[in-house]
């Protein structure tokens, strides 16, 4: 039987995506208390910060994340503004960034506890 | 695996499958699903950068030394870090090698202001991340599809300057028809012929037009009256054939011929179904006509896959006679021909 290769590196890109999915919401959580405030540093987290989910959200339902792939959009949302700005988020928009922050986690977990069911 | 064989299949007929594709998105998972989207289409060639850097670099931007190209088209996302798509866009499109090289710009829903700014830089397209692939695909095939049409046409045009520019007389009034702003014929013959030494492929049409009982109306409304109704009629044809590399041109009697290098006959009936329409419906008024009250045209469409130039002067000459049999058997309508 013939193995499709684009089903093949989809695994491949799957397993990686589940591996790095947990640590990289972690990662943005660690993040939290430097989005804030003014200066070239603090655009510059928000620009990581930014990219990290925004890869979480490009990827998330082609890796069969779907569902973290649209929690991620959610935090997104949140940091395009101040992203696009260059700038730290505001008081409301922290808050509303940790809200979309656990919907992403609790997310994550559903799926990846699926998929470890799932034997991937 | 039947969406493969398929995707494959669509690519393969459209012959694009040789292009080199430009992968840049900083995301290695991304850009991994994207090359592996790609393959599965047909598209094996495809390089792929990690930041709009290693992009510039690929497609060594800003170094003009010679026409070489580094990728066919690119597909471009729009968040990256320290230089994001849209400023890789735009110094894409500044280096004249990439004029018109397709650019599709890959961004999430929410980044439409962006995507606003993309166009602005010069994107041709965009595609929603999460990528889908048969749309992928599907968006590719149409970029690569509009580029090879608009390459093979800007050939088409480079070849008729050489041509133009090696013409023995380069006195413009003698290459137009004064009575219809149309190449005079002679230039046809010369451009048909000429063509057969470099065409690429061995397919050609030749259009003739002849307005029914000209000779007639000219006739009953003077020399002037006949110029200036061929003067509309040629106006019409110029904009239906202005495609580059479709030559109109018009013989002192009237006739108009267009030379059309890789028009199949199923276009050239079409083109002449148009224009013998277009003339109907300009309801030029014509009492002498035995077809309509209106002035009517009779056209030939002969195709033929020849190389040689005399052949092609054959299609011109088989195209002209049979223009005179359509008139002949009451005329306003078309005639094609394959030989």
């Amino acid at each position: 039987m013939s193995v499709d290769p684009f089903a093949q590196r989809l695994a491949k890109v799957r397993h990686r995506f589940a591996a790095t999915l947990s640590s990289k919401i972690e990662d943005t959580y660690l993040a939290l208390p430097s989005l804030t405030g003014e200066g070239a540093d603090v655009a510059d987290v928000v620009g990581e910060t930014f990219r990290r989910i925004h890869g979480i959200a490009g990827i998330g339902s082609a890796v069969g994340f779907a569902a973290t792939g649209r929690a991620a959009r959610g935090v997104e949302n949140v940091l395009l503004a101040a992203h696009h700005a260059g700038r730290g988020l505001k008081a409301d928009e922290v808050s509303a960034l940790e809200k979309k922050l656990n919907t992403l986690r609790d997310a994550a977990e559903r799926e990846l506890n699926l998929a470890a069911a799932s034997g991937m | 695996m039947r969406f493969g064989r398929t995707m494959r299949a669509i690519v393969a007929a459209e012959g694009s499958t040789g292009m080199r594709i430009l992968v840049v998105d900083d995301a290695t998972d991304s850009r991994e699903l994207t090359e592996a989207a790609l393959a599965s289409a047909g598209y094996t060639d495809v390089v792929t950068a990690g930041s709009a850097w290693d992009a510039m670099k690929v497609l060594d931007i800003g170094r003009t030394a010679d026409d070489t190209t580094g990728a066919d088209l690119v597909l471009l996302d729009i968040v990256m870090p320290e230089m994001d798509g849209i400023e890789a866009c735009a110094r894409i499109r500044a280096d004249r090698r990439y004029a018109d090289i397709p650019i599709i710009m890959v961004t999430s829903l929410d980044d439409m202001g962006a995507l606003a700014n993309a166009f602005v830089a010069g994107a041709n397209d965009y595609i929603i991340k999460p990528i889908n692939r048969i749309e992928l695909a599907a968006r590719v095939r149409s970029a690569l599809k509009v580029k090879a049409e608009l390459e093979r046409r800007q050939a088409r045009e480079r070849e008729l300057l050489t041509f133009l520019s090696t013409w023995g007389d380069r006195r413009a009034n003698l290459w137009i028809d004064e009575a219809t702003g149309l190449f005079v014929g002679e230039i046809a013959e010369a451009y048909i012929t000429a063509g057969a030494e470099h065409a690429h492929d061995d397919v050609v049409s030749v259009i003739a037009l002849e307005l029914d009982r000209f000779d007639a109306y000219r006739a009953a409304h003077g020399e002037a009256a006949g110029q200036d109704m061929l003067a509309r009629v040629a106006r019409a044809v110029r904009g239906i054939a202005g495609t580059v590399g479709i030559i109109p041109a018009a013989y002192r009697n009237g006739m108009i011929v267009l030379v059309a290098p890789d028009l199949d006959a199923t276009a050239a009936r079409q083109l002449g179904e148009t224009l013998c329409t277009t003339v109907s419906r300009m309801r030029l008024s014509n009492a002498a006509s035995t077809a309509a009250d209106r002035v009517t045209a009779s056209v030939a469409a002969v195709t033929g896959h020849v190389r040689r130039g005399v052949d092609r002067i054959c299609l011109l000459t088989q195209a002209i006679a049979k223009v005179q049999d359509v008139i002949a058997a009451g005329g306003n309508r078309v005639l094609a021909l394959s030989v």
